[in-house]
């Protein structure tokens, strides 16, 4: 197994520098540089010469390519060119915000999803199987970013005080700046914020996108789930089980759902790209300040140092979550052996 | 009290004395609606800003930010063109040349944190402005100044700026009126790298009625009244915080609940919606925006100004205004003819001719310059080649889209093929300017500073003219912009830019098209709004809440 895991890991280093390579030479062929960003109204053309000099966009492609890729060696990242700070400082910023979401939402993910996917196959072609397979069919088609807008609307109609977008309501900035204010310009201290009040706040904001982000997925692992445990309920072994005496609710919770959540669990490590990645259309529709619109302004941009770093990571993360999903089939599945 | 700025500045190479506010002065008492002062405006952005140091600012979020901030020496308001109003520099004056602009500063300002505000400030921001290793995108403010000497400081509180020519008196002052920045606190900064200093990335140290007062990237910006303001009178409103919400509908719909009390920005078609909302007031900007046609100049089809001048007469402009700019009966737009906004009442026209909506005179046209449909498919042909061209325009903006819809088609009806191409903005622009176009259908925010020279004039090697996109050169056309740009007289400055705007027509570079006007809503608490085409938060500090409908209390 260590062999095994040692000789993985050694394959995704040539894997990861073809990928940066590959990386670098797309962005370099999409039309438009970053100093395009900088000309706006009556600006000289020396200013954007002396723009690119800075940027170091003056040198050669092979040159900047070089320079990159020691630098990433060194896990140094750079400043983004579109606001002045480094590329580390920026995906550390926007990397909390994005786990806390996409955990939330892989629990729903698998949560719900195995929790219908049980449902939908014991309770095979009953009516629970069938409002089941047809709920999820329907949210699984259904795209994101139409369910997150309808999800806007619908609250904004019925619940006119639920948070609609980013992390933090209203209440709470004014709170916050009114304690700072009197903390740092000696206004008057007249309001009081608890940690409590702030964590319910956080939750309420999580609810909305955690949910539009999770429940096309949650629908996809049900089916799996479905199907997987239809699979394992028809096995011998389950019905010796039965035969044996041993009640309804033990054979599917302790006897099928172990075997049945193999596929599963595999998923699992797939799903890790992902809880970094974000969601690029959720996290702009809620305005959550995340991985995903970190990406996507970049490369409207043409941050180079932000694409390349955020989607290096990307890489990384699926080459690691291949692993470790091949790994953990080995670990929860004893038939499997890698030698 | 005092208190220790936050540890960012304790470790920066900035050293800064120990702050005591209570020794300010809390201005405002003075003011008519003081017993109303109070609550907060809550106004979406779409975009995070770039920093807030006036030299190096880009952004136009973040520049409307630092105006609360770090005003310019002078206010302004707009009446037909720009009114230049006392601020920091209390009076100023010509001499008979017309080319010497003396500032006089008041003697009892202050920077907020307590250093004297004066003219040797702006001496400095100017000469950070001018440095070439700053790179500062405002370097062209003294391209016509004296490059002996730009400015001279007369005495502590007196500065000269040397101008090469009189022009248009409120473009020169304009030019010397860029955002003072605190000598103080640059004096020791590595001026190559001020895009990295915390006054612009972090905390920037100003005179308005507005202070920083906190910054989180990609979701909001937070700035507090600041009661010791001299410059303008100090704002009722106690704070304004910025909401960084990237999507439209998003922002509507917080709008629709009340979560924020502000957009910048109402689409025409959502105009009747939101005004019909109880708790909402939309507001009319004027007009800054135009869309147009651009004909590539050096590509054969477009060479003949007959051609163009036929291809404008087959197209109708007024159905386009009426298919996207009408809405629920009303019009949201105006003919173009040229690159000034009609705000500036002084050079436009509003009895202007415009070449009519005639296509069976733009086809008898075409054919005299021999483009007939010799094989019958509905397209023109000459030469055996036919009239087929590509429109292109940005991706992501649904009224041009369905602008470029309804030309092709208004073509289409004499013979002339344009097939629809869309491109991403950045490329699109980039496009623009390496003019790698046919046909383009662009738009532009226009100035309010008359200056139609890097749109109209023929380059030359040291003005390589970046949106001259369609290489439009007319050698007459290039003097009456010289003789424009050198007169200081407003009556013959009319005269010859309404001159040159009719010239630049009849050739038909563009076929102009539309001006729109800008809207955007404000929750109805808020009073004292004065719509302004300069800016939307203009005059923010005359904005106040009756008390009884205050919505923040603390």
């Amino acid at each position: 197994m260590f062999a095994y895991i040692l000789r993985r890991v050694l394959t995704s280093i040539p894997l990861l520098f073809l990928l940066a390579t590959l990386l670098f030479i797309l962005i370099h062929l999409v039309p438009g540089d970053p100093s395009d960003l900088h000309i706006g109204d009556r600006f000289s053309p020396e200013y954007v010469e002396q723009i690119k000099k800075n940027m170091g966009l003056d040198q050669p492609v092979i040159v900047q390519y070089g320079k990159w890729l020691r630098n990433v060696a060194l896990f140094d990242f750079g400043e983004s060119f579109a606001n002045n700070r480094t590329v580390s400082s920026r995906v550390l910023e926007a990397l909390p915000n994005t786990l806390l979401l996409s955990t939330i939402s892989l629990v729903l993910i698998f949560g719900l999803g195995v929790l219908m996917g049980i449902i939908s196959a014991v309770r095979q072609y009953h009516l629970s199987d069938f409002i089941l397979t047809l709920v999820s069919l329907f949210l699984y088609s259904m795209p994101s970013f139409w369910l997150a807008l309808m999800m806007i609307l619908l609250s904004a109609h019925f619940m006119p005080s639920w948070p609609l977008s980013g992390m933090v309501g209203e209440e709470i900035i004014g709170k916050l700046a009114a304690i700072q204010e009197a903390k740092e310009f000696g206004e008057p201290l007249t309001v009081h914020l608890s940690n409590w009040e702030i964590l319910l706040d956080r939750a309420r904001h999580l609810v909305m996108p955690a949910f539009a982000l999770g429940i096309a997925g949650a629908a996809g692992v049900a089916r799996f789930t479905r199907s997987s445990m239809l699979e394992i309920i028809r096995q011998d072994f389950i019905r010796t089980a039965r035969a044996k005496g041993v009640p309804g609710r033990m054979v599917i919770m302790k006897h099928a759902l172990r075997n049945g959540l193999i596929p599963v669990i595999t998923l699992l490590g797939l799903y890790l790209p992902f809880l970094v990645s974000g969601a690029v259309l959720i996290e702009s529709i809620f305005a959550w300040p995340g991985m995903g619109r970190l990406i996507v302004t970049a490369i409207n941009q043409r941050d180079y140092p932000v694409i390349m770093a955020t989607s290096l990571l990307l890489a990384f993360l699926v080459v690691i979550g291949n692993l470790l999903a091949d790994i953990l089939y080995a670990v929860v599945d004893p038939r499997i052996r890698y030698d | 009290m005092k208190i220790l700025l936050p540890s960012i500045f304790a470790c920066s190479f900035v050293s800064l004395p120990l702050l005591g506010f209570s020794a300010f002065p809390q201005g405002g008492q003075d003011r008519p609606h003081w017993k109303d002062q109070g609550d907060t405006l809550i106004v979406a952005v779409s975009g995070d800003a770039d920093g807030f140091l006036p030299i190096v600012n880009e952004q136009a979020t973040a520049g409307a930010i630092m105006s609360l901030i770090m005003p310019a020496p002078t206010d302004s308001a707009f009446d037909g063109k720009i009114i230049t109003l006392p601020s920091a520099a209390k009076s100023w004056e010509w001499d008979k040349t017309h080319t010497k602009l003396t500032y006089h500063f008041r003697k009892d300002l202050k920077w907020t944190d307590g250093q004297a505000l004066t003219a040797e400030d702006m001496a400095f921001a100017y000469k950070l402005y001018g440095d070439p290793e700053v790179a500062s995108p405002r370097q062209s403010y003294l391209e016509r100044m004296d490059p002996k000497k730009p400015f001279e400081l007369l005495g502590p509180y007196t500065i000269r700026f040397n101008f090469l020519w009189p022009y248009n008196e409120q473009t020169m002052m304009a030019h010397a009126g860029l955002s003072l920045v605190p000598k103080h606190i640059l004096e020791k900064a590595d001026k190559k790298r001020l895009l990295y200093h915390p006054l612009h990335t972090t905390k920037p140290i100003g005179h308005g009625p507005f202070r920083l007062l906190k910054w989180v990237h990609n979701q909001r910006i937070v700035i507090s009244r600041w009661r010791g303001v001299k410059t303008t009178p100090v704002p009722y409103l106690k704070r304004i915080i910025f909401k960084i919400l990237p999507e439209y509908q998003t922002q509507l719909k917080e709008l629709e609940t009340g979560k924020i009390d502000m957009m910048e920005t109402v689409q025409e078609k959502d105009l009747a919606r939101v005004s019909s909302w109880k708790n909402v007031k939309v507001y009319k900007r004027g007009f800054r925006f135009f869309d147009y046609l651009a004909w590539n100049l050096k590509n054969p089809l477009f060479k003949e100004r007959r051609v163009r001048r036929a291809l404008t007469m087959a197209i109708n402009i007024d159905g386009l205004i009426k298919a996207l700019l009408s809405f629920d009966g009303k019009v949201y737009g105006t003919k173009a003819y040229s690159t000034f906004t009609p705000e500036l009442r002084e050079f436009y026209d509003p009895h202007f001719q415009f070449l009519p909506f005639d296509p069976k005179k733009a086809k008898t046209e075409l054919a005299a310059m021999g483009w007939k449909d010799s094989d019958g498919d509905g397209v023109l042909d000459k030469d055996g080649k036919k009239f087929e061209f590509t429109l292109v325009t940005n991706s992501g903006n649904p009224r041009r889209a369905d602008a470029v819809q309804i030309i092709q088609q208004d073509l289409a009806k004499i013979g002339v093929k344009a097939n629809l191409e869309s491109r991403e903005p950045v490329t699109f622009f980039a496009d623009l300017r390496k003019k790698n176009f046919e046909a383009a259908l662009a738009g532009w925010s226009a100035g309010l500073f008359p200056d139609p020279s890097d749109i109209w004039q023929t380059p030359d090697a040291e003005h390589p003219r970046l949106f001259n996109f369609t290489s439009y050169s007319n050698p007459e056309a290039d003097k009456l912009i010289d003789a424009g740009l050198h007169t200081a007289n407003p009556a013959k400055e009319a005269r010859i830019w309404r001159k040159l705007l009719k010239i630049i027509y009849e050739d038909q570079p563009y076929t102009f098209l539309y001006w729109k006007s800008s809207h955007f809503a404000v929750h109805k608490r808020f009073r004292g709004i004065q719509p302004n085409v300069l800016s939307v938060l203009y005059r923010v500090w005359d904005w106040w809440v009756p008390k009884a409908e205050h919505k923040v209390k603390y």
